[in-house]
């Protein structure tokens, strides 16, 4: 995949992930490991960017011992993931056309 | 944690040497908990690794992202649009030399003040967890001192041992509502020292961070708090309609309050009428005790709240009290108060021609030989002795009772002693009468 395009993508699915409640790292990269393919190495970059941005904030919770660190959404991440949908909603219909296209000229659908 | 995995953190660290500190610490900090985290799940070691990836790949990426805006705010960082270009950076190097130079020079300055500067919260926050600590410590207090008193109601008293329960459950989840608030207030203001201390994040994220851990914080805080609410509540219920907290309050406020006392004493010569009007004193109307003696004294304990005045008008002695003015809802405070007293006593073998004794809230006790005799009280008991001597009676009560010879009468009314040359008259409204 395009990484560009991967990187918004995956932005998107962390935001949205977020957006149902907060969790902490190692649930959320279960959740996303589980949706696509994806490491660690990955994960942590696309995190340290949307905190970077505002867009997901962090807070620590006692567990066994440790701190475990939560993620949570922002009211700007929030809004950033809205523009998220409706662009990914506009790239729907286009792939939809050029998954058309490609089954006219080529392979059947 | 596995050897292996061991190697992985150690190569990131070393492959991220020269970075800013706080941001290697980050980067460790996430994998170590990926790791606890992983093997609390049950991972294997090689499954671990495999999800890791390549630490390599890991540095590469951090390396390449400190380089492009490291120890920027968030404001500042242009968003990768969805597959639109990604940030250039030239820009932001420039500003960002200038930055870290500012920035490290207010770190070591700026460490001591505000080390000075926090600390008194921090001292603040410690006493009122302390403080809190004791509201929650003496709410099982609570408990431990109604169950003793369960223990100590006699058999029997099964009301009255329910009643001692709610009463303990109320008072138990009110000083648990007290300790809990008082632990958010320390919460509150440890977490807001921490926040001065801790200035190594952004503002704008420090700030959303510390307000939605808060929002979380209370909404388990509220559910809390309804919890013990509910349970004062329901204490409070089962107390109330059994009438304990009621005579508990009653005797409670039974306390005589302070006073100072006021003698009169006239020839009893000079006067053939008393009238004596208090608001919620006790009157008492007796046989002085010196045999003799020919005078009349009347003894007023006057608390901070009344004023008594003493007026003789021909041969009528008046004694009237007042409100001062001083306490609010005097009426409803006093008829609890009412433990002060005026006492009239008069020489052996006196008899006034007419004796008026009226209260509102007062008791009126009466142990004389009787002559023309009226007492009146709205909320008070009467006690009448005549002392053996003849004279007509009548008592009247409205909601109380009338006892005669220990006994108490059916009606509300009572008449005796039709021949006699002198009348008493007894009137109480929601008090007892009782006739010797």
């Amino acid at each position: 995949m395009d990484p560009q395009l991967k990187k918004g993508i995956l932005d998107a699915l962390v935001l949205s992930i977020l957006a149902e409640g907060d969790t902490y790292g190692y649930h959320l990269s279960e959740r996303v490991a589980g949706i696509m393919e994806l490491s660690e190495t990955a994960l942590y970059p696309v995190l340290r960017r949307l905190e970077a941005q505002g867009w997901l904030g962090t807070y620590s919770v006692e567990h066994n011992g440790r701190l475990r660190k939560y993620y949570h959404l922002t009211a700007a991440g929030r809004e950033r993931l809205r523009q998220y949908v409706e662009e990914l909603t506009e790239l729907e219909r286009i792939i939809h056309i050029i998954a058309k296209g490609a089954g006219d000229h080529g392979e059947q659908a | 944690m596995g050897s292996r995995l061991d190697q992985v953190l150690e190569r990131i660290r070393a492959g991220l040497d020269g970075l800013p500190e706080d941001t290697v610490r980050r980067v460790l900090d996430y994998y170590q908990e990926y790791i606890a985290e992983a093997i609390e799940a049950g991972r294997s070691e090689d499954e671990i690794l495999l999800r890791l990836g390549d630490p390599g790949e890991i540095v590469e990426e951090i390396r390449a992202e400190a380089s492009l805006a490291p120890e920027k705010t968030p404001a500042d960082m242009p968003g990768p649009g969805l597959g639109g270009p990604s940030p250039t950076g030239t820009t932001e190097k420039t500003g960002d030399r200038c930055g870290r130079i500012y920035s490290g020079a207010r770190a070591h300055a700026g460490k001591i003040l505000l080390a000075l500067g926090v600390s008194p919260f921090y001292l603040l926050g410690i006493g009122f967890y302390i403080i809190a600590a004791g509201g929650l410590l003496s709410a099982l207090t609570a408990v431990g001192l109604t169950v003793a008193g369960i223990l100590e109601i006699a058999p029997g008293y099964t009301w009255e041992k329910i009643s001692m329960a709610g009463i303990g459950i109320f008072a138990a989840g009110c000083l648990a509502i007290t300790g809990l608030l008082l632990w958010v207030g320390a919460a509150g203001i440890t977490s807001f020292a921490h926040g001065l201390w801790r200035r190594d994040l952004p503002r704008g994220l420090e700030r959303d961070q510390e307000t939605a851990g808060r929002k979380r914080g209370n909404g388990e805080i509220k559910k809390k708090l309804v919890v013990l609410a509910t349970i004062a509540l329901l204490g409070l219920g089962v107390a109330l309609p059994t009438g304990l907290p009621l005579r508990y309050f009653l005797i409670w406020n039974s306390v005589k309050p302070a006073f100072e006392v006021y003698t009169q004493t006239y020839n009893a010569a000079d006067i053939r009428e008393i009238e004596v009007k208090t608001l919620n004193s006790m009157i008492i109307a007796e046989v002085g005790a010196r045999p003799g003696g020919n005078e009349i004294r009347i003894v007023y304990e006057e608390p901070d709240w009344m004023r008594g005045k003493f007026t003789v008008s021909g041969n009528r002695l008046i004694f009237s009290e007042e409100s001062r003015g001083r306490l609010p809802f005097l009426d409803f405070v006093a008829r609890h108060e009412g433990m002060t007293s005026v006492k009239i006593e008069v020489p052996p073998g006196y008899r006034a021609r007419a004796m008026t004794l009226a209260s509102k809230g007062g008791h009126i006790t009466i142990a004389l030989p009787a002559g023309d005799i009226k007492a009146r009280t709205l909320t008070g008991n009467i006690r009448f002795d005549g002392c053996g001597s003849p004279f007509a009676l009548r008592a009247v009560v409205k909601n109380g009772k009338i006892i005669t010879g220990g006994r108490p009468l059916a009606g509300g009314s009572y008449t005796a002693g039709t021949g006699g040359e002198h009348t008493v008259e007894l009137e109480s409204n929601g008090g007892t009468v009782t006739i010797e």
